[in-house]
C-alpha cells in the first residue's frame, strides 16, 4: 500500500468534510467577523456613547487608533475565536468515534496516524491561513479608518501566523482530549479549561516564556522581527503540538472503534 | 479458513464469550445464530480485528489474529450490523475513498467501484449523498465496501435485520451470488429463514458458547418429527382406521374427519412401510406431508 497516496486520501476526505459540513465557513466567519467588525465598532463607539454620556470628554476614555483597533481584535481572537474554533471542531475525533464512522475504514486497515495527521494538516493549514488573512484585513481596515500608525503589513502577517499557530496548538489539545473521551462536550470542556487557564500560569515568570499563550503576548507587539522570547514560545508550541498529536495517535491506536 | 478455539472475551465483570469453538471451511456459508446479546457481534468484531480478546485462539487463513500485525485486512471483508458511512459523501466518493485508502490506482478504483455498485444495484443512486439512503441501501453499500478488496472471507453481521421484506430479499440474493462465486461467508443473524436459505452449516451461540454446530441439512433431518400429516379424499371408514392403528410401527393416530396425523416408530425404516400400507388399504389421498421442524423451532429447543 502506498503510504503517501493513502495520506492524500485522508487529506482529500478532510477537505470534502470541511467544505460539506461547513466547518471551513464557520472557522472563517469566527475569525474574519472580528477583523471586520472591531475597527468599525471602535470608530462608531464615540457616536454611540455620545448620546449616553453627554458632556463627557470621550477622548479621555477611549483610545481611537489603529493600535486600539488591533488590540480589540486580538482580544476577541483569544476569547471568542478560540471558543468558536473549539466548538466548530468539537467532533473532529469524538464524532467519528460516537457515530462509528471509523469502524469500516479501520476494519479495512485505515492508518490512525495518517487520519490524525490529515485532520491536523487540513484544519491546521486552514486556521493558519485564515488567521493571516484576518490579521491583514484587521490591519488594513483599521489603518484606513484610523491611519497607519502602528506596526506594518509584514508584522501583521507574522502576527496572524503566530495566532494561527496557537490555534493549531489548541486543535491538538482538542484531538488529544477527544482520543480519551467519546463525548464531544467533555473534550471541549477540557480544551477550553486548558486554554483559558493557561494565562494564569504566565504569572510565574520562570515558565512564562515556555507557554504557548506567551506567543500571543509577543504577537500583540506587531514587531517586524521575532524576539528571543517569541522564538522560545514558538519552539515550545510546535513541540507540544507534535507531542499531543503523537499521544493522540498512540491512544487512538488502542481504542476499539465499534 | 476460520478456526476459533476456546475464545473468551469479558467486558469488565460481564463475560460475553466463554470458550467459543467453531470452524468454518473454505467456500462455506456458516450461519452464526443466537439470541440478541448472545455475543455474535462481539465474535464478529474480534474476527474483523476491531477488538481484542482475553483468551483462546482465532485463526484466519492460518494466522492467529491476536497480534495486530497478523490481522489480514486484505483477506477479510466486514459488514457491521449497522454500517455507518460519512453522510456528506455519495456512494461513488465513499468507494473511491476506500479504494484509494487501500492503494489502488485510479483506473482500478474506477473499474472496481463501477463493478461493486452494479453488484449491489446502487449504480443509479451512486451520486446521491449517503445521508439520504434508506437502511437497505446502506446495507447494500456496506456489502459493496466489504467486497471491495475481493476478499476470500466475508464477515456479515446481521446483514438483513431491520430491513423491509424487499430489502431482505435483495441482501439474501447478494449473499447467494457471493456463495456461487465460492466466497467463504460467516453470517451472523437472528433471521433464521435467511440461514435456511443460504447457509451450509450452522452454529448456535448460547450463554457465550457454541451449543450446536452442524451441517444444516443434517440438522434439519435430525430434528425431523416422525409425523405424517395426511389428507384423504373423503372420510376413512372404521376398518381402514383399524388397519392403520394396528400396524406395529404406528405409535399414534389422530383422525379429524378426512385428515389424519400419524406418528410412527423408527422413522427411517418404517416410513416406506406406512406409505405402502396406505396404498394397500386403497384410500385416495389428496396430500401427504412429513411434518418438519423449522430452524426456529430447532433453535428454541437447543437453547432451552
Amino acid at each position: 500500500m502506498n503510504t503517501f497516496n493513502s495520506f492524500k486520501t485522508y487529506v482529500k476526505k478532510e477537505i470534502i468534510e470541511g467544505m460539506r459540513t461547513k466547518k471551513f465557513l464557520v472557522l472563517a466567519i469566527g475569525v474574519l467577523f472580528f477583523a471586520i467588525s472591531d475597527p468599525i465598532m471602535l470608530k462608531l463607539l464615540p457616536e454611540i456613547l455620545k448620546n449616553e454620556m453627554q458632556g463627557a470628554d470621550l477622548s479621555m476614555l477611549l483610545e481611537l487608533s489603529q493600535k486600539a483597533a488591533l488590540d480589540s481584535y486580538t482580544n476577541n481572537l483569544f476569547q471568542l475565536s478560540t471558543l468558536i474554533i473549539v466548538l466548530s471542531m468539537m467532533g473532529i475525533i469524538s464524532k467519528e468515534r460516537s457515530d462509528k464512522t471509523l469502524t469500516i475504514p479501520v476494519s479495512m486497515g485505515c492508518s490512525i496516524n495518517g487520519m490524525v495527521s490529515a485532520k491536523l494538516l487540513v484544519y491546521g493549514v486552514f486556521i493558519l491561513l485564515i488567521n493571516v488573512v484576518g490579521m491583514l484585513v484587521a490591519y488594513y481596515y483599521s489603518g484606513i479608518i484610523f491611519g497607519f500608525t502602528y506596526g506594518s503589513l509584514f508584522a501583521a502577517a507574522v502576527s496572524g501566523a503566530v495566532y494561527g499557530l496557537f490555534f493549531v496548538f489548541v486543535l491538538s489539545i482538542l484531538i488529544l482530549a477527544s482520543s480519551f473521551v467519546k463525548k464531544s462536550f467533555l473534550a471541549v470542556t477540557v480544551t477550553l479549561l486548558f486554554v483559558y487557564l493557561m494565562p494564569l500560569a504566565g504569572n510565574f515568570e520562570r515558565v512564562k516564556r515556555y507557554l504557548p499563550v506567551n506567543l500571543l503576548s509577543e504577537a500583540n507587539y506587531f514587531a517586524d522581527f521575532l524576539s528571543k522570547n517569541m522564538v522560545v514560545s514558538l519552539i515550545c508550541t510546535i513541540g507540544l503540538t507534535v507531542i499531543f498529536s503523537v499521544l493522540s495517535v498512540f491512544k487512538l491506536e488502542r481504542v476499539e472503534f465499534v | 479458513m476460520i478456526k476459533i478455539e476456546n475464545l473468551t472475551k469479558n467486558y469488565g465483570r460481564h463475560k460475553v464469550l466463554m470458550g467459543v469453538n467453531a470452524e468454518v471451511k473454505e467456500g462455506e456459508v456458516y450461519g452464526f445464530i443466537g439470541h440478541n446479546g448472545a455475543g455474535k457481534s462481539t465474535t464478529m468484531n474480534i474476527l474483523a480485528g476491531l477488538i481484542g480478546f482475553d483468551k483462546g485462539k482465532c485463526i484466519i487463513n492460518g494466522r492467529n489474529i491476536q497480534s495486530k500485525s497478523n490481522r489480514a485486512n486484505n483477506e477479510v471483508g466486514y459488514l457491521p450490523e449497522d454500517p455507518k458511512f460519512y453522510p456528506y459523501m455519495n456512494a461513488l466518493e465513499y468507494l473511491e475513498f476506500i479504494g484509494s485508502m487501500k492503494g489502488y490506482t485510479k483506473k482500478q478504483i474506477g473499474e472496481k467501484t463501477e463493478k461493486m455498485l452494479d453488484m449491489v444495484k446502487l449504480s443509479k443512486a451512486a451520486k446521491r449523498v449517503i445521508g439520504g439512503y434508506s437502511r437497505g441501501m446502506k446495507q447494500r453499500l456496506g456489502i459493496a465496501v466489504a467486497m471491495y478488496n475481493d476478499p476470500e472471507l466475508l464477515l456479515l453481521d446481521e446483514p438483513s435485520s431491520a430491513l423491509d421484506p424487499e430489502g431482505r430479499i435483495d441482501v439474501v440474493e447478494i449473499i447467494s451470488k457471493l456463495k456461487s462465486q465460492g466466497k467463504t461467508i460467516f453470517l451472523s443473524t437472528h433471521i433464521l429463514n435467511d440461514i435456511e436459505r443460504v447457509c451450509d452449516r450452522v452454529g448456535i451461540l448460547n450463554n457465550g458458547q457454541i451449543v450446536l454446530e452442524e451441517n444444516i441439512h443434517q440438522l434439519m433431518k435430525r430434528y425431523i418429527q416422525p409425523v405424517y400429516d395426511i389428507e384423504f379424499d373423503g372420510a376413512v371408514n372404521e376398518e381402514q382406521f383399524r388397519i392403520l392403528r394396528e400396524a406395529d410401527y404406528v405409535e399414534k393416530v389422530n383422525f379429524d374427519g378426512s385428515k389424519a396425523d400419524i406418528w410412527i416408530r423408527n422413522f427411517e425404516q418404517n416410513s416406506t412401510k406406512l406409505l405402502k400400507l396406505i396404498s394397500d388399504i386403497n384410500i385416495p389421498v389428496i396430500s401427504i406431508n412429513l411434518r418438519k421442524n423449522s430452524l426456529e423451532e430447532i433453535f428454541l429447543k437447543v437453547v432451552k
